[in-house]
């Protein structure tokens, strides 16, 4: 017996689709509007997905001639020599991690490149990655960072690092799934500018929001000795992503402080923390915004998450589609499984 | 010779069933040890909002004999909020499970879902506390890693940050008697880690095993005291994998003084259990549920008064 719990539709972007199912999922069925009305060769067009089958796969529909006469395969098994991505379950409060990938170096540009062979599952300005063992690059190993532009299989970006000791050397990267449970995060900070109202920027996008309090901790192999354990106020956040477009500005004047640097190489320290510890109401509220902005709150969720790809073979037959494309879904439970 | 053997028995003849059940694996549940319980008032929102206001600057002028008023100072506050969610899960039992079973399978069961509820609860406390609390690195320790393995100079630092903070602590101390191999315990702000760190907690300098206090005041997940810190262990402790520099699993101490964090619960929600019977369930009553729900939200009340100690293993 099936019960269809849950139905929706998005316009894709391009990059996974995470879908939030409270009641969990037994089965998930995808259709894609646009593939669907196209005669394009090699489009994926319906998905389905239940319990029993790996996640990321699914049995699709597809073109397999530029016209609508559909075939049939499935994700794993692919067609045209390319495999997909179909429908995951998702509970994101099991912390989950990529495969340990290599990287041969970090390069000195700005923002500087990891060199790796394999860009796999990185998503330009949303994948989060921990860094490891990173000879000569000591000092970012074990932090995480957003991914910037990504070259497949060759380099991505480090998106919210100032320029790194160069390193030719060896490292590891994995894929972090999911972040951190609790909202607000403690963030990294890797920048921190010398002015009137001070400039953070975290490694990992932030997520503050204005009108919150947050407490510096800055420990002293990072030179701006005099911000740490200060308390500002957020007054302004950017948080689009991409590199120079990830900041918050507190209301700290740290014109005169000494200038922030990473420590270099080899050296053993605390990293420098941006804390989120309460709310600034007066602020929030002359801004506009909700006072309670910055309540804790448990973010993880259970759900679905239907894959797609960067490369653009990959995205045409795979469940979240390409940029633009309109897609319906539903989902539900069933009695046994 | 014919020899008539218990091959003969039938298969239920030859077992018998043991009316004791084998005992199940329970953690030690810690997190919640130095948690302020706190309620959100029925009907009050989602949202409990706490507040602190900031200490006043001391007046160390004197007034003099001019007979004016010195400039008074600014109230500040900080605003600690907390939003309420709702958890919860459960069990359906046919009914010919509890009909033929020689278990008691519901009593199993609800016994089962009592432990998964305050393991939850213990381990939403555990996530909250990795996710927001400042931490400190070990960096005293030899294993070349960073964090490295955990050191009586690490601990003192942190217990030095928190005196310096105005952190009280949590045990009171214990004092010396005279008995052999035992040592006075001091005042002490207590941590919250993983068993995996008992290996290199006993070769810590100036570890006192719970064993070697004065008088049997530890709680069986108590494994001892360094300095001014007395360490609580569960094998559900937190430690986040491939954190370290050189890609090794780094274990979160948590190490606390009074009111530093709080659980918060929702009034008339706090824990709620919940059978349904068969006739429930459709038209042929087949199924039971057994189920729990509560609702609740843990958060740092002062940032102070609380780090988390990264670490590796020696």
């Amino acid at each position: 017996m099936n019960t269809i719990n849950h139905q929706g539709n998005f316009s894709s972007d391009g990059t996974d689709k995470y879908i939030n199912i409270g009641s969990g999922v037994d089965w998930v069925h995808v259709r894609n509007l646009t593939t669907i009305a196209s005669s394009t060769q090699w489009v994926g067009t319906e998905w389905f997905w239940q319990r029993g089958m790996t996640n990321d796969d699914a049995i699709t529909n597809f073109h397999a001639t530029a016209s609508q006469i559909i075939s049939t395969s499935t994700c794993a098994v692919g067609y045209n020599s390319v495999t997909y991505n179909g429908v995951s379950l998702i509970d994101t409060s099991l912390k989950t991690y990529g495969s340990i990938v290599a990287s041969t170096g970090v390069s000195a540009a700005a923002p500087p490149l990891v060199a790796t062979a394999s860009t796999t599952g990185l998503v330009a300005n949303k994948t989060i990655v921990r860094l490891t063992n990173m000879l000569g690059s000591t000092q970012y190993s074990g932090m995480d960072f957003t991914v910037g532009a990504v070259v497949a299989d060759t380099t991505f970006a480090l998106a919210h690092v100032a320029l790194p000791v160069v390193s030719a050397l060896a490292g590891e990267w994995r894929v972090v799934d999911y972040d951190a449970s609790y909202y607000p995060r403690r963030r990294y900070i890797t920048a921190i500018s010398k002015a009137a109202s001070a400039v953070v920027v975290t490694s990992v996008t932030n997520d503050f929001t204005v009108g919150e309090k947050v407490r510096f901790i800055v420990p002293s192999a990072f030179g701006m000795t005099e911000i740490n354990n200060l308390v500002g106020t957020v007054t302004a956040v950017v948080q689009t992503g991409t590199t120079g477009n990830n900041t918050v500005t507190v209301n700290i004047n740290s014109a005169a402080f000494t200038t922030f640097a990473f420590p270099l190489t080899g050296v053993s320290f605390t990293q420098a923390q941006l804390v989120p510890i309460g709310e600034d109401m007066p602020t929030a509220l002359a801004s506009g915004l909700s006072s309670l902005g910055g309540a804790t709150l448990d973010k993880d969720f259970i759900g679905f998450k239907l894959g797609t790809s960067s490369t653009a073979a990959i995205a045409l037959g795979s469940a979240g589609g390409t940029s633009g494309d309109a897609i319906k879904w539903r989902a539900g439970k069933s009695f046994e499984y | 010779m014919a020899i008539t053997t218990t091959t003969l028995l039938p298969a239920a003849v030859q077992q018998s069933f043991d009316a004791k059940l084998l005992a199940i694996p329970v953690p030690h549940m810690i997190h919640k040890i130095a948690s302020v319980k706190k309620s959100m008032p029925a009907h009050g929102g989602r949202i409990l909002r706490m507040e602190r206001y900031n200490p006043l600057a001391t007046a160390m002028v004197p007034l003099g004999n001019s007979g004016d008023t010195p400039p008074q100072q600014n109230v500040t506050k900080v605003d600690i909020d907390a939003e309420i969610s709702f958890f919860g899960t459960h069990v359906a039992i046919n009914e010919q499970v509890i009909l033929q079973s020689q278990s008691p399978i519901l009593n199993i069961n609800i016994e089962r879902l009592g432990v998964s509820m305050r393991q939850t609860e213990d381990t939403l406390t555990r996530n909250m506390l990795a996710s927001t609390a400042t931490f400190v690195n070990c960096t005293d320790g030899i294993n070349g890693d960073t964090p490295s393995e955990i050191t009586r100079s690490d601990v003192d630092n942190v217990s030095r940050s928190l005196l310096n903070n105005d952190a009280k602590t949590i045990e009171e101390g214990i004092e010396g008697t005279n008995k052999f191999g035992t040592a006075p315990i001091r005042d002490a702000y207590i941590a919250l880690g993983s068993t995996q760190l008992s290996k290199d907690l006993d070769n810590c300098t100036g570890f006192i095993h719970a064993s070697q206090y004065p008088s049997r005041m530890a709680a069986p997940s108590e494994r001892g005291s360094i300095g001014d810190v007395r360490f609580f262990l569960s094998s559900i402790g937190s430690y986040t994998a491939a954190a370290s520099a050189l890609g090794a699993t780094v274990y979160n101490s948590f190490i606390v003084g009074q009111e530093a964090y709080a659980s918060i619960e929702q009034d008339m929600y706090s824990a709620k259990t919940i059978y349904r019977g068969p006739e429930f369930s459709g038209p042929l009553a087949q199924n039971s549920t057994l189920a729990y729900k509560f609702a609740e939200c843990p958060r740092i009340l002062n940032d102070l008064w609380i780090f988390n100690l990264r670490t590796t293993l020696a």
